[in-house]
Order: C-alpha cells, then sequence, then structure tokens
C-alpha cells in the first residue's frame, strides 16, 4: 500500500443524510451538502453542535450511524482511500506527538512512509515552519511550545503531506487576538504554498458567541 | 468482556501481520528494548537474589532434618527455572512496563495524537503495538534467563551463609545440575515469551481503548495490569499443563 496519492488533484465531497447518536443523543442529523474540489469551505455553529464530530467523518476516524460520505464518489470508510487520497486535519488541539520534537513531528508522514530520504526531509521541514512563521524550532518539543505554536507546527505536519483536502478544526482557537484576524489570510498562503491550484479547504468555526 | 478478549486476539492478529515490518521500525524496538531493560533491570535483580534466598531458606532446613541436605540445590534450582522465576519476572514487567504502555498509549488516544497518526495513514498497529510487542518478547525471556542465573546465586548464597542449612557452593550446582536439565530452563523462557505477548496486548489494547481523559487513563493502566496478571497465572497453569507431557 502506498502512502502517495496516485489521484493529483483536489477531491469533492459529497455528504448523504448523515447520522451520528453518541448515549441515545443526536450529534448529526440527517446532515447533507457538496463540496467542489478547490473550494474553501466553512461550517460555523455553537459549541457542541457536532462540527468537530462532522469533520472526524470526513476524514474517515469516525462511522456514521447511517448516510453516506463519499470522496470523489468512493465511500470514505473503504479501507483504500487513505492511500488513494492524501487528506489532512488540523485539530483543534494540534494533537501533537508528544514524544517527539517539533522537527519529527513536522517530518513523521514522510520520515513513517519513507518518502524522502533524511536531508531532504529535514529541507522540506525547515521550509513549513518557516511557511508557518516557526522557523528554526525544529529541535524543540511541543511541551516548549504555546498553545497558538502547536497550532501552526500541526498546520506545518499538514502541508508537509500535500494534501488534497484539509480539514482545519477551529483555526483560530488559542490563537493570539491579532492571529486570529490575520489567520484567514495567513491559512489562503498555505493554500497557495501547495503545489496545486485544486485542494479542498474546510474550516469550522464557532460563532462568535460560541 | 468477550468483546474485549475478540478485540485484543484481532490486534495480536494484526501485530502478527506486521512482524515483516520490524526492520523498518527497528529503532523504536531498540528505544522500546533499552526502556525495559533500563527500567527493570535492578529490581530483578533484587527481586531474583532474594526470591532464590527465600526458597533455599524455607527448603533447605526441612530438607537436612530429613537426611536429603543435597538436594537442596535441585529444589531451588528446579523452582525457580520452571515457575517462580517466568512467573515473577512477568508480574514485575506487567506493572512495570505494561502499566507504561497503557499510560503512554492511552493519552495519546485521549489526547487525540492516534486520530493523528491514522490522519497521515500512520497505522498506530505498527507505529505504537508492533515495536512494543517485539521488544518485551525479546527482553522479557531475557530478563528471565538473567533472573534464573541471578536466583540460583542467592539460594546458593544462602545455602552457604546459613547455619541449618550449611552447604559449600560445591554441593549446591553438583545438586542443581543433577536435577535441573536445560529442558527446564528452556521451559521456564518459553513460558516467558508466552507471558510477554500477553503482556503486550492487553497493555497496548487497553491503551487504544482508552476514553475519557486522566481518569480514563488511570482506569486502562489498573485494568492493563490486573488482566495481564490475571491471564499470566491462568496461563501458567495451562502451559504447565501441557509442558509437562
Amino acid at each position: 500500500m502506498s502512502a502517495m496519492s496516485s489521484n493529483p488533484g483536489g477531491v469533492s465531497i459529497q455528504v448523504r443524510g448523515l447520522h451520528k447518536s453518541f448515549d441515545g443523543q443526536e450529534v448529526l442529523c440527517g446532515l447533507a451538502f457538496d463540496v467542489q474540489a478547490g473550494e474553501i469551505f466553512v461550517i460555523m455553529g455553537p459549541s457542541g453542535s457536532g462540527k468537530t464530530v462532522l469533520l472526524k467523518h470526513l476524514i474517515g476516524l469516525e462511522t456514521p450511524d447511517a448516510g453516506e460520505i463519499l470522496i470523489n464518489g468512493q465511500a470514505v470508510q473503504s479501507p483504500e482511500i487513505m492511500s488513494q487520497y492524501r487528506m489532512a486535519m488540523v485539530f483543534q488541539s494540534g494533537a501533537l506527538l508528544n514524544s517527539l520534537t517539533v522537527g519529527e513531528n513536522v517530518g513523521l508522514y514522510l520520515t513513517e512512509h519513507r518518502l524522502k530520504p533524511p536531508a531532504e526531509i529535514a529541507r522540506i521541514v525547515a521550509e513549513k515552519l518557516a511557511v508557518v512563521g516557526l522557523k528554526d524550532t525544529e529541535d524543540k518539543m511541543p511541551s516548549d511550545l504555546s498553545g497558538g505554536m502547536k497550532k501552526r507546527v500541526a498546520i506545518a505536519r499538514a502541508l508537509v503531506i500535500e494534501p488534497q483536502l484539509i480539514l482545519y478544526d477551529e483555526p483560530t482557537s488559542e490563537l493570539d487576538p491579532l492571529s486570529a484576524v490575520s489567520s484567514p489570510r495567513k491559512l489562503s498562503i498555505c493554500k497557495s504554498a501547495l503545489p496545486s491550484p485544486r485542494w479542498s479547504f474546510r474550516m469550522t468555526a464557532t460563532s462568535p458567541l460560541g | 468482556m468477550f468483546q474485549n478478549v475478540g478485540e485484543m486476539v484481532l490486534l495480536f492478529w494484526q501485530t502478527l501481520v506486521a512482524l515483516p515490518l520490524t526492520w523498518r521500525q527497528r529503532q523504536k524496538v531498540f528505544d522500546q528494548f533499552f526502556e525495559i531493560g533500563n527500567a527493570s533491570l535492578l529490581m530483578v535483580c533484587i527481586l531474583s537474589f532474594f526470591i532464590g534466598g527465600v526458597i533455599a531458606l524455607q527448603t533447605g532446613p526441612l530438607l537436612v532434618e530429613r537426611g536429603i541436605g543435597s538436594y537442596v540445590g535441585g529444589v531451588v534450582g528446579y523452582s525457580i527455572c520452571k515457575e517462580l522465576a517466568p512467573v515473577m519476572m512477568a508480574i514485575l514487567i506487567a506493572g512495570r512496563i505494561g502499566s507504561a504502555m497503557a499510560a503512554e498509549i492511552g493519552s495519546m488516544r485521549v489526547y487525540q495524537e492516534i486520530d493523528a497518526l491514522r490522519t497521515m495513514n500512520i497505522s498506530p498497529v505498527h507505529y505504537l503495538v508492533l515495536p512494543r510487542t517485539v521488544a518485551i518478547a525479546v527482553a522479557l525471556p531475557l530478563l528471565v534467563t538473567f533472573s534464573i542465573l541471578v536466583g540460583w546465586l542467592g539460594g546458593a548464597v544462602v545455602c552457604v551463609a546459613n547455619d541449618r542449612i550449611a552447604l559449600s557452593f560445591a554441593a549446591f550446582f553438583s545438586s542443581l545440575r543433577n536435577v535441573v536439565e536445560v529442558k527446564d530452563v528452556a521451559n521456564g523462557v518459553f513460558k516467558s515469551f508466552i507471558f510477554a505477548l500477553v503482556i503486550a496486548v492487553v497493555s497496548c489494547h487497553q491503551g487504544l481503548i482508552t476514553a475519557g481523559g486522566p481518569r480514563g487513563i488511570g482506569r486502562s493502566v489498573t485494568k492493563a495490569v490486573v488482566n495481564s496478571i490475571v491471564l499470566i497465572v491462568i496461563l501458567d497453569y495451562l502451559l504447565t499443563r501441557v509442558l509437562l507431557k
């Protein structure tokens, strides 16, 4: 199984009649929408309305009770989907591996799938960290970083994959007010840093009162 | 309960299937191996020495009183290599290493690190379970071999030092050689290999199904250790029955 996608372009998403309950409480109730390849799609809603659960469904981390999610017409739960398409998710907490350095975290995908030699991985890691404004932080541990820095490392880790679909969960949480205001522009810069113009982006954000 | 057993069997099978990838994960295997040895060697040494000493102290005077003091070495050697070293070391490793495995993987689960691995198409079985299982499956039999030797030494020292036994080193090890065969040691080492697989699978499985924050991690650690010990004792009986034939 190869980690590299055989499909170089962006991906479209179709969500049909998505239902999900936890302990009898319905979180997703018949959700349906389409996202075209290359589209930036923002989901807003109050805290606890199921945005993160939806994102986890979109990347195959959760299994729906009913309904289907299609990535380029193919069910997201099919075993080969992760090897066919490169998808990344930036978790709300960053979800960095705390036992690895920042550099190891960012280069993890390339290292584990043996896609590049170590020197090339080090160069790519430095490049992606520079894109998110964290130059020369490769040797730091995640515990040495602030919440906002962790988030940016997580974005760099996602960019290394050169994903066809990036899911951002609460991209402005844990950022300082100035960074939060400018983050949509910065995420657009990240998008332009990717090699293909046809990437799908998806972001969730809470409402101002959320 | 039965669902957990099924999941553990499945996890073990997935780990077996992933074995050809061990070479790729060799650095992690080595790190885990070093961690297990580093964390346990001194404790194994102390525990084994005193277990050997206690067995000698308990059986020596009784055998001497009955005029069969020359068998002390055989009794101590046989009980340590076939039963006490594998079981006691497995329980020690379940407590020290199994708990650490469950806690580490459990916290990775709770803090979404395992979800992050899956989004990068990195299998948690290949990345987390395989290196730990291979490392403990190699380390525990080695620790048990070491434990057997130290336990014998502990028994011999007590036999020499205790006036009620008063056996020489040469007499102790002569008796041991007459009773204990290489296959008896191999028997104990084989048991420890099976126990190592049990500890790895139970602890990693508990870590992977952790839910509910720090309290959930604590619960997983407790379950990993308790379930490992219960399974070790049950398997010990079954393996002894099978290996006696």
